[in-house]
Order: structure tokens, then sequence, then C-alpha cells
């Protein structure tokens, strides 16, 4: 807090940073983590959960009647209660997948029989490429229209683009509801009431979102939400979708076999009710355990405390990269993103950039951040950028960490 | 740490650009991190051959593109097919070449195969 004393995270809420820390025990030592958008830390309680599976009653689920698959399969609908409670929907709406891309395919898949030929279905260009080929490749087969909405400079959704191209027959709208490269949180409730106006479905990818920010299904009227598990507390091979039940109940997963069938004959079969039916062969068991406790670890913290306490962190983070001169910082302001910051040294390959930070012990990404397209519509050297991304954990020593260790990267590389 | 060494051949780089006539020109990359090198052979009268490169990446990639060729240029096909890593560390150390093997190897490795195809 050297740097920025426009900073006013305040004393009591890094003491409770400092306690939440505790709760990792990756972070025993000096290392600073700055990559949870890639996948978060797990927390004790989430491995103890996982442990207690593997140890204790390692069964298979849905399947026999002792204890141990009774109790594996009652923690495993637990967990599912416990993303249902988190997100206000019902548990039937809960799919349990292996990470958010996976989530996002199923909705595609599901989506498909809906899709014509000269129907549209629209992206914008701050998706992840997990947001972006499903659909396009949708397209391609169905014959219909694959359209991108742009941004401005500063990363923002251009609003009067979308609305443009928001034409009568648009059958799907899939945006993200947060950028995990600039950030930019686009305004997701005017999108989806513009896309309901016009009877088209709307997938929303909450991966970046749903880690940092509370999501209310039945407020937000969209169609299916994607998300990961393992940038959530949880561990990883775990993702989330969440679907309206009436799309469900018509939809066919993207798998066959055991556990989503209710009669197999040998002319056919007879699906299983959702969200069974999504979840075929045997799912990842303890991983979905320590989901659920994850989602308990989130609901201990509050998402309160962590939008406010990250608010503000994102917001330091942010000015104490713009104060470094050669930086250039990607994506609109502070107050609209969320808690992630891109940015290059002018001079130093993004590579570079993180492998010296790693050498220092400070954890960040480099790359294209499955996000090619948009790195090029905004001009970035090398189609690449270093990514700093919080969680709630972290605290403002750990960016002025950072800061100090990029001007060493800067004296070192001479720029 | 080597960092002002690679810094040196990054910026000033020895044996870049095209070979005209060369023998064998190969592209190699590290798929995902977008870092490039092109490898141009001629082989000489004398059995030598002459090596260059052009390239794109991280400094890493494209100053050890520099370290190799400049190092491989007027050996013999039988020396560069007998190159291993050795070389590689005693100019740039076992630190950068630890953690940064694959962009530190990615010209060797284009050289070498495309060496095997002369
Ligand atoms: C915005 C966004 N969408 C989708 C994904 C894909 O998530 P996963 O790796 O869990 O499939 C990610 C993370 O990498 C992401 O940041």
């Amino acid at each position: 807090m050297r740097r920025n004393r426009s900073m006013d995270v305040l004393v009591e809420e890094i003491a409770i940073a400092n306690n939440i820390r505790k709760e990792f025990p990756s972070l025993r030592g000096d290392e600073i983590y700055l990559d949870s958008g890639a996948t978060s830390l797990k927390p004790r309680k989430v491995i103890e959960a996982v442990r207690r599976y593997e140890e204790e009653f390692p069964a298979n689920v849905h399947r026999s009647a002792y204890p141990w698959a009774e109790k594996a399969t009652d923690e495993y609908e637990n967990a599912r209660k416990n993303v249902a409670k988190l997100l206000n929907s019902k548990k039937e709406e809960i799919v349990f997948t292996k990470n958010c891309t996976e989530a996002i395919n199923l909705a595609a898949f599901i989506l498909s029989k809906y899709v014509n030929r000269g129907d549209r279905i629209i992206v914008s260009i701050l998706e992840h490429h997990a947001n972006f080929l499903p659909w396009m490749r949708l397209c391609n087969r169905k014959g219909a229209e694959f359209t991108v909405v742009d941004v401005d400079e500063e990363g923002f959704l251009d609003m009067d683009d979308f609305q443009r191209k928001l034409t009568k027959n648009t059958k799907i709208v899939a945006i993200t509801m947060a950028s995990n490269v600039v950030g930019t949180v686009p305004p997701i409730k005017d999108i989806v009431k513009l896309a309901k106006d016009k009877g088209a479905f709307v997938v929303l990818d909450g991966a970046q979102y749903v880690p940092h920010h509370r999501v209310n299904v039945g407020s937000l009227g969209a169609d299916f939400i994607a998300f990961s598990g393992h940038k959530l507390f949880g561990p990883s091979g775990t993702g989330v979708l969440w679907g309206r039940k009436d799309i469900l109940d018509e939809g066919e997963p993207l798998l066959l076999g055991g556990s989503m069938i209710k009669e197999v004959y040998i002319d056919g079969f007879e699906m299983a009710d959702p969200p069974t039916r999504y979840e075929t062969g045997t799912p990842n068991i303890g991983g979905i355990i320590g989901l659920g406790a994850a989602v308990e670890f989130v609901e201990s913290i509050g998402y309160d405390f962590i939008e406010r306490y990250e608010k503000k962190l994102v917001r330091y983070l942010y000015d104490s990269l713009k104060s470094v001169e050669g930086v250039e910082v990607y994506g609109p302001p502070p107050e609209h993103r969320t808690s992630l910051v891109a940015f290059n040294i002018r001079g130093v390959h993004p590579h570079d950039v993180a492998w010296y930070l790693g050498l220092e012990g400070i954890m960040v990404r480099s790359g294209g951040h499955c996000a090619h397209p948009l790195h090029r519509r905004l001009s970035i050297p090398f189609n690449q950028s270093v990514r700093a991304s919080l969680s709630v954990f972290n605290t403002p020593e750990d960016i002025d960490r950072l800061i100090d260790a990029l001007y060493k990267v800067k004296r070192s590389f001479k720029v | 740490m080597f960092l002002d060494y690679i810094l040196d051949h990054y910026h000033n780089p020895r044996r870049r650009g095209k070979l005209e006539d060369a023998d064998v020109v190969l592209k190699g990359g590290n798929p995902g991190c977008g870092d490039v090198v092109i490898i141009y052979i001629r082989k000489g009268e004398d059995g030598r051959v002459e090596v260059s490169f052009e390239g794109e990446g991280c400094t890493v990639s494209q100053a050890c593109a520099s370290i190799t060729c400049d190092f491989a240029n007027g050996k013999t096909v039988e020396e560069i097919k007998n190159l291993d890593y050795k070389f590689l560390e005693e100019h740039i150390g076992d630190e950068i070449l630890k953690t940064r093997f694959k962009c530190a190897t990615l010209a060797l490795d284009t050289l070498k195969s495309a060496i095997s195809g002369l």
C-alpha cells in the first residue's frame, strides 16, 4: 500500500483475508498466487472432503444399496443441493460436468435441435474459446450464421452493435458474464432482456463471474449458465451447467451409456430424468463432493465480503500496474471489471515476464488466455498478455510484491 | 543469470535472415505459445554448412535461435547431428535452460530435424 493513496482497503478486511489465507495449505510458503482465474487454490475443507470420500466411503454413486454407496450418493447429491442453493435454483437444474468447457458444449448440444439453416447465433469477441468454438461449429453444421459482437478499444461490449446484430432470426445468444482477459463485466441483465424479447435462448459463461459475484438464476432469466467448479475453490475436474428445467427435460445428453437411462431394450431406450440424464457414466465423485464443500466455503465467507473486498483489491491492482511506466493495461477501469487485470511491459514478451516473476515466487499467467480473437481485436503485442487474477485470500501486499518484481523485470530486461 | 547475454543475442541477433538457395528450410514452433523459428541450411562444397534463422516470439526462444545458429554455422553435418543441449547450457546457464527448456531448445530441435532432411 505504498504507491497508491487512493487505496482504502480497511485494515479489518485485510485481516480477514489473511485469516482466509490460512485455510489454503498450498500457501504455506512465500509464494504469491495470482492465477486464480486459471484455477483456484483448494482450501483445507475441500481437500478434506475429497480425502474423506476416497478413504472412508469410496463407492460408486446411484448404484448399490450398501452403506458406503448410500453415503457416497448422499454426499454427491448434497453437493448438488449446495450448488443449487448458491445459485438459487432447483437441484434438478444442476448438471455436473468435468469443467466449464464441457458444460458449454453440453448446452450447445442440447440447443442444437432448435437451430436451423438461416438462423443466427450471437457471441461476443470477449469470449474464451470455450464459448466461441462450440457455437461456431454448430453454425457450420446447421448452415446458421455465426455472428460476433464487437467491443470498443477499452474492452466494453458494444451494445449498439449487439442490438444491431440481434435480428429476428437470432436463436441463441452466448455471452460471457466476465471476460477472462480484460475483465469486462457486460450488462448481462440488459443482454438477457433484449435477447428474450427476440425469443432467443441465452447461454452465459460464468467461469470468471461465479467465483466472485453472486448469481441468482431466478431473477437473471437466462436459459443456461456454465462455470468451472475448479475456479470456485473446487477440485480439478469439476464444472457445472445450470439449465432451465423445461429445456433440460427436452434435451439429449452428449454421451450415451450408463446412468443416463431409465430402461434399455434391444431396439431402443428411455432416458432418465435430468440431471442424471446428463451425467453419463461414473462421475468425478470425489471431485463433486469436494465442490460441495467448496460452495460451503464460499458461503462461509459470503459473496458480500468477496465482492466488497475484491473490488478494492482489483482497483489497487489496476492503479498500481498503471503507475508503472512502460506497463500497458488492457480493458476497462476497475469499477467495470471482475477480479483480474491483463497487461504487458512494453518491449518484453509476456512469457518472459511471467517466467521471471515465477523465479521471484510470483505466479501469473501469460499467453493468449484462450481468447485469440480478443487479443487480435485489441492489437495486443504478440497477441499475448500477462494476467494477474485475484482471489479473496490475496492482499495489497501481494500486489506490492508483484509491482516490485515488475520493476526488477524492467531492470533485467533493460526497458 | 545469463540474462544480459540472452538480451544481447535478442537485440543483436547473429545469423538472422533468409539464406538464398538454402538446401533445407524448416519451420518449428511451440504450439500454444506462438514462438516460431524458421531454420535455413545451405551445404557448402567442403561439407560444412551455413545456417541462419528467422522467427518471432519470446526473448529466450529468439536469443537461443541466434546462439544456436551462430554456434552451428560452419560446422559439418555430422557435427550438427551430434549437437546436444550442452553447448546451450554453457552459453545460457542451466537455470534458464531448465526453466525455459522448450523456448531455449526450439531452434536446436528445429535445426536437428532440418539437418536430417539434408
Ligand atoms: C471465461 C472462461 N470460460 C471458459 C473457461 C474454460 O473453463 P474450463 O477450463 O473449466 O473448461 C475459462 C477458463 O479457462 C474461462 O476463463
